[in-house]
């Protein structure tokens, strides 16, 4: 059952990071704008961010989707959806209307509480399959009784 | 541990190539008509739809009437202390005001901008890159 729940919540997380950062990485000149919007950066690293933030999505994706650098992409995908989640609660903290632009252009205005929402289940399920690889790692891993010597996840 | 973060750290650094080639490919105009802060090109604005926007057309009234972008309010500097009341009595929440004026009118354009975020309290503003001339294009 863990096995299964593991493995649906990696395709679905690897899934998910893959497509918003390509929808984003195919306009990045929208993407400058929507970060722009957030008020939190200057013009410059609206751009930088615009260019390299999708990119990072959909390297994470893939390595999530494909089981390479895994642990290193459990972080990555922790991190990001820290990262949306902050910055959308943070815009509706301080009254800002934005389009939040995790989609590409086509978001409208940001309703925030479904989008809250949104961003605590990704940070959620984010957090939930990290915990379920420690775990597994943990059973596999040569201190515990197990001693069938399997490396943690790659 | 050390796996875990040599791992993030490969990730983060893997991105860093296609970010690169795409910021060559998609980023060039940069290089042949920059963006100042708080501009916005035709294209992107022809995104937005129409209810999105508050136009705030900054050219002599004559050439307003000859043409101007559907929904446009014709707000020639000269004009400010009428022409901010109606800007005010037409802006929403959910409006992103963008000025626009000749090609030759950016200086201006980005001094409404200005006026308008100190004098009117708006947060955001944008300036047409290029004006009229470009939108038309």
């Amino acid at each position: 059952m863990a096995q299964v729940t593991r493995t649906l919540l990696r395709v679905l997380l690897g899934a998910l990071l893959l497509c918003a950062g390509a929808l984003k990485a195919a306009d990045t000149q929208q993407f400058t704008l929507s970060i722009h919007n957030f008020h939190l950066t200057n013009w410059s690293v609206s751009v930088l961010l615009a260019v390299y933030l999708p990119w990072l999505e959909v390297i994470t994706g893939a390595a999530l989707l494909l089981r390479r650098l895994y642990a290193g992409a459990l972080a990555s995908t922790l991190l990001l959806s820290t990262l949306f989640f902050a910055a959308v609660a943070s815009a509706w903290s301080r009254a800002i209307d934005i389009s939040c632009g995790c989609f590409g252009a086509s978001q409208n205005q940001t309703h925030y509480p479904s989008h809250l929402a949104g961003n605590l289940a990704l940070l959620a399920a984010a957090a939930a399959l990290s915990i379920l690889e420690w775990r597994a790692w943990r059973e596999k891993s040569p201190s515990s009784t197990n001693e069938c010597g399997d490396n943690p996840p790659r | 541990m050390s796996q875990l973060i040599r791992q993030l750290a490969l990730i983060l650094a893997a991105a860093l190539l296609p970010a690169a080639a795409s910021a060559a490919l998609q980023l060039r105009w940069r290089s042949e008509t920059p963006l100042q802060p708080g501009e916005i090109r035709p294209s992107t604005a022809r995104l937005w739809s129409h209810h999105q926007v508050l136009w705030v057309d900054i050219r002599p009234p004559a050439r307003f009437e000859a043409a101007h972008i559907p929904g446009a309010f014709n707000c020639p500097p000269e004009q400010w202390t009428t022409g901010s009341q109606e800007v005010l009595a037409r802006w929403s929440a959910e409006k992103a005001v963008v000025i626009y004026g000749d090609d030759d009118q950016e200086t201006q354009a980005h001094a409404m901008s200005q006026r308008m975020r100190e004098q009117l309290g708006f947060e955001t503003t944008y300036v047409l890159k290029g004006g009229w001339q470009a939108w038309r294009r």
